[in-house]
């Protein structure tokens, strides 16, 4: 039954994440803001799941299903590798820097609000 | 074009039940707690994602489904940014931040060395 939870939750990652970058379209001279947003919610949201200590029914379906398949570190990782091909290293460096620096103050703050019942 | 959703949603599916399958198969509770299933899930996502795009844009007569299914779907969900931020939190949380910042670490550089590593691959493979 948990596999099912997954596997629905999955898909539903997957294409929210599909609708999102058609959405906004990208161009290879502008900062990957579909990419960023993406992962900065999902984490967000993971954080708040895991803090709250949701029912297990429910972190299979929103956290490994639609988080884990929503956030994507491979998009990230070849996105900063197209920015360092095309040698914009600035946007490079921007890029990384506010990814990792807000994603882990996401997770903290979604994890502190899920544990104090905020939301 | 529905077509499209219908393949990534499978995809994404699959994405998702490996991930789990390998958390499975390398329990955190391993390796003093180190979230190695992460890292070489991330790791080999990239390593992946490179080598295909980088194979695909040699190739270029694939239905209109298959790369969005492989790339955003398959790939994309098998890889997770979000587990990744949790499982820093959580190691700051137990106190291990030498582990915390070895991980941090080793995702960000890895994550680029597999990218340049699928990449070059494929370029040699498809000359």
């Amino acid at each position: 039954m948990s596999l099912w939870f997954i596997a629905i939750g999955g898909s539903i990652g997957a294409l929210c994440r599909y609708f999102i970058s058609k959405l906004f379209q990208k161009s290879s001279d502008r900062f990957p803001f579909n990419t960023f947003s993406i992962n900065l919610i999902g984490t967000f949201l993971l954080g708040w799941l895991v803090g709250h200590h949701v029912q297990e029914m429910w972190m299979f379906f929103l956290g490994t299903g639609f988080c884990g398949s929503f956030t994507t570190f491979s998009t990230l990782n070849w996105e900063i590798f197209q920015l360092k091909q095309s040698q914009q290293t600035h946007k490079m460096i921007y890029y990384i820097l506010l990814t990792y620096f807000l994603g882990i103050l996401l997770a903290a703050l979604g994890y502190v609000f899920g544990k104090a019942n905020y939301l | 074009m529905s077509l499209i959703y219908t393949f990534i949603g499978i995809a994404g599916a699959i994405g998702a039940l490996l991930r789990y399958g390998i958390g499975l198969i390398i329990p955190s509770t391993s390796y003093m707690g180190f979230p190695v299933h992460t890292l070489c899930i991330n790791l080999l996502g990239c390593f992946f994602l490179s080598w295909f795009f980088t194979w695909v844009a040699e190739h270029d007569y694939f239905p209109n489904w298959f790369i969005p299914a492989i790339t955003t779907g398959f790939i994309g969900s098998f890889t997770t940014f979000s587990t990744f931020n949790i499982e820093i939190i959580q190691l700051v949380e137990k106190n291990k931040i030498s582990f915390a910042v070895t991980y941090l670490f080793l995702s960000m550089g890895g994550g680029y060395i597999s990218c340049l590593t699928g990449y070059h691959l494929a370029k040699k493979r498809g000359k």
